[in-house]
């Protein structure tokens, strides 16, 4: 996407501009920076948002028996270790932070409620983790997935669908480029977020 | 158990300290001593997990005794230290309405105590019938229905 667009960027002014050599280097300069911007910005929002499910996931270490009153038993720390290794495989797809809910089965959920739809990733055996997908009327779940395998497509589809849309919504600011040229001048606007 | 027994135990009293079985048109509330439980005031999914248990999810019947049912249980929980947070209600003839492919998950049966009259059970049925979700999986979604039903009171 970088060489993309600085390569479409750098042929349109070559060929309206006139001093080749110094528009492209200011509106290359331009686009790395609103680019490298681009990137810092989402990945210090994405990995703040998804600290706010590592507290939470941390607070279950603390958890003590009985701890819900109705014989509630904690985590085992395998399960928690095993969630923020998956937390971490999420993190790098750019994708809305889950929440985390735990039971008094000791298990821990991830989870994301989007409107009517709704993904629960449930963590209870090591190694191992059920779904649960409600998306409209269609309700879909599958047991015992193996954490360090690829997610399953049904997921997949659910992220694709709901969780992804901010992060398409940044590409497509930056994909909206106004750029004005003036003779002897060059100015370059870019509409990123 | 089979499936048909687990059924045919909401249609006769189950203790002699029970005043009736547990009708369709009652309320039957869930004392919560956790916040993990609760997040932007709603009541998480995970709190129900207990339904999938063998003996069920202790609940109490609104109009039997309920005020003195809970103290009874306040008194327990004070005891172990626990800090009472709240009570959530739901309508028993929706909680029985809960089903997958066609079988019902959800029986509310009255298991009344001595020094606690109103209480009763929610009982999962889910290791007895097929459904198209595995048993983990529905466990997921019995108690996200279940949430949603003690939510929306």
């Amino acid at each position: 996407m970088n060489s993309l667009a600085t390569s479409i960027v750098k042929t349109f002014l070559i060929t309206t501009c006139g001093d080749s050599d110094i528009s492209t280097s200011i509106i290359k300069e331009n686009i790395d920076i609103n680019m490298n911007s681009l990137k810092i910005e989402r990945s210090i929002t994405t990995s703040s948002l998804f600290d706010n499910v590592r507290i939470e996931l941390s607070q279950y270490r603390s958890l003590e028996e009985d701890w819900d009153g109705y014989g509630g038993v904690k985590p085992s720390n395998k399960v928690i270790e095993e969630v923020d290794f998956f937390i971490s495989k999420l993190e790098k797809l750019f994708i809305k932070a889950p929440d985390a809910m735990v039971s008094g089965a000791g298990d821990i959920s991830l989870y994301w409620e989007i409107d009517n739809s709704y993904l629960e990733l449930n963590f209870k055996e090591e190694g191992r983790y059920s779904y649960l997908i409600e998306d409209g009327k269609a309700i879909l779940g599958k047991d015992d997935n193996l954490i360090f395998a690829s997610l399953p497509q049904e997921i997949e589809d659910f992220i694709y669908k709901y969780l992804k849309q901010d992060i398409n919504d940044s590409i497509s600011k930056f994909n909206n480029l106004t750029i004005i040229n003036t003779p002897n001048e060059l100015e370059t606007k870019s509409l990123i977020a | 158990m089979s499936y048909q027994e687990i059924l045919a135990l909401e249609q006769s009293k189950q203790s002699s300290y029970s005043p009736s079985v547990v009708d369709d048109e009652e309320f039957v509330g869930r004392a919560l001593f956790t916040p993990n439980h609760i997040k932007d005031g709603k009541i998480l999914p995970a709190a129900f997990e207990q339904i999938m248990s063998p003996n069920g999810m202790s609940v109490l019947r609104k109009g039997v005794n309920f005020d003195v049912s809970l103290a009874e249980i306040k008194k327990i929980m004070i005891a172990k230290q626990k800090t009472y947070e709240r009570c959530v209600f739901a309508h028993v003839g929706s909680i029985r309405s809960i089903q997958c492919d066609d079988n019902r998950l959800i029986c509310v049966i009255d298991t009344s105590r001595e020094n606690i009259i109103g209480h009763a059970d929610l009982i999962s049925t889910r290791k007895v019938i097929s459904c198209s979700l595995g048993k983990k999986s529905l466990n997921l979604y019995i108690r996200r229905a279940v949430a949603r039903l003690f939510n929306k009171s």
